[in-house]
């Protein structure tokens, strides 16, 4: 058995195709021909197909590390040269994966939780924690995903991951 | 392109990658660049290690594997330590390339264990200076 191909070959339009999938009997029938697949989408949760549920599980999961690295970074003004790589790295992750989650099925940044500590080690060691689990659940969704590209994105953003963790470990 | 003809190309990527880090170790000083040697070791040994699975994963489908070739071009001149880090930080960066490929080609078990190469192939870069990347293995989808 081979993946479901997908035409257009760029990072952003692997993303979209999750997104684009869950179009048809959801669509609007907008006549903006550059609004995106999701914004162009009403989507229901009974016809979000299964790799845009895989993306919109995936930003809650980002975000949740994304917010986590930015309060740890904000606090412990130390942590910054180490960390910023992974921040950065965490934004472009959001940024894309975003692009697949119709905007009614977007999870509201707003809804996660970040445990305050007063000590740095521990902050960071959080910090690689949640980086840990996203890598997990990244190369987990891509062996999951419907989409061929679509998993290919998500490998590859697990990958990114184990890139800064190996260094954050110091055991490249 | 059939999930075989993805596994074949990667198995040809990965020919190429066990010559040029045999040689690359070759032109390395055991002692006088330990570091450097010990890294090219692990990779060599690590891209045999991916090769014969991908022979294994292409004979169970019934289709014999592609053979090496005799000889390879190297990415660049070898004749010192630098351009030996520098060979064998483009070689691995095929190899990721090759495997985001295979990703892409495969499902189930095949995919799982491209998902791992591509991850491993990845942080090998790192040993040969490379940088964490936000998207490793997806050049041709910029």
């Amino acid at each position: 058995m081979s993946p479901r191909p997908l035409p257009r070959l760029t990072r952003r339009s692997a993303l979209g195709a999750a997104a684009l999938a869950s179009l048809g009997a959801a669509a609007t029938g907008c006549d903006d021909p550059s609004a995106t697949p999701a914004a162009r989408a009403t989507v229901r949760s009974t016809e979000i197909t299964p790799d845009v549920a895989l993306a919109v599980e995936l930003v809650a999961g980002v975000q949740r590390s994304l917010a986590l690295t930015t309060d740890v970074v904000r606090r412990f003004p130390l942590l910054r040269p180490s960390l910023r790589p992974l921040l950065e790295t965490q934004r472009a992750h959001l940024a894309l994966l975003a692009e697949a989650v119709p905007e009614q099925a977007m999870p509201s940044p707003s809804a996660t939780r970040v445990p305050a500590t007063s000590d740095r080690e521990a902050a960071r060691a959080r910090v690689v924690r949640s980086a840990t689990v996203r890598r997990e659940a990244f190369n987990a969704a891509a062996v999951e995903a419907e989409s061929g590209q679509f998993a290919r994105v998500l490998a590859s953003m697990g990958a990114g991951l184990a890139q800064h963790l190996a260094v954050l470990e110091g055991a490249p | 392109m059939t999930t075989t003809d993805a596994l074949q190309d990667a198995l040809a990527a990965e020919h190429a990658a066990v010559y040029v880090f045999g040689v690359l170790g070759a032109q390395t000083s055991e002692f006088e660049q330990s570091t450097l040697f010990d890294n090219l070791l692990a990779a060599y040994q690590q891209h045999r290690s991916a090769r014969d699975s991908l022979v294994a994963r292409i004979r169970k489908l019934g289709v014999q594997p592609v053979a090496a070739a005799p000889a390879y071009e190297l990415p660049s001149g070898v004749s010192t330590p630098a351009q030996v880090v520098r060979a064998a930080l483009v070689t691995e960066r095929r190899a990721t390339q090759t495997y985001g490929t295979l990703v892409a080609q495969t499902v189930g078990d095949d995919r799982s264990w491209a998902v791992d190469a591509l991850d491993e192939s990845a942080v090998r870069q790192l040993r040969f200076r490379g940088r964490p990347e936000n998207f490793p293995g997806t050049q041709g989808l910029a």
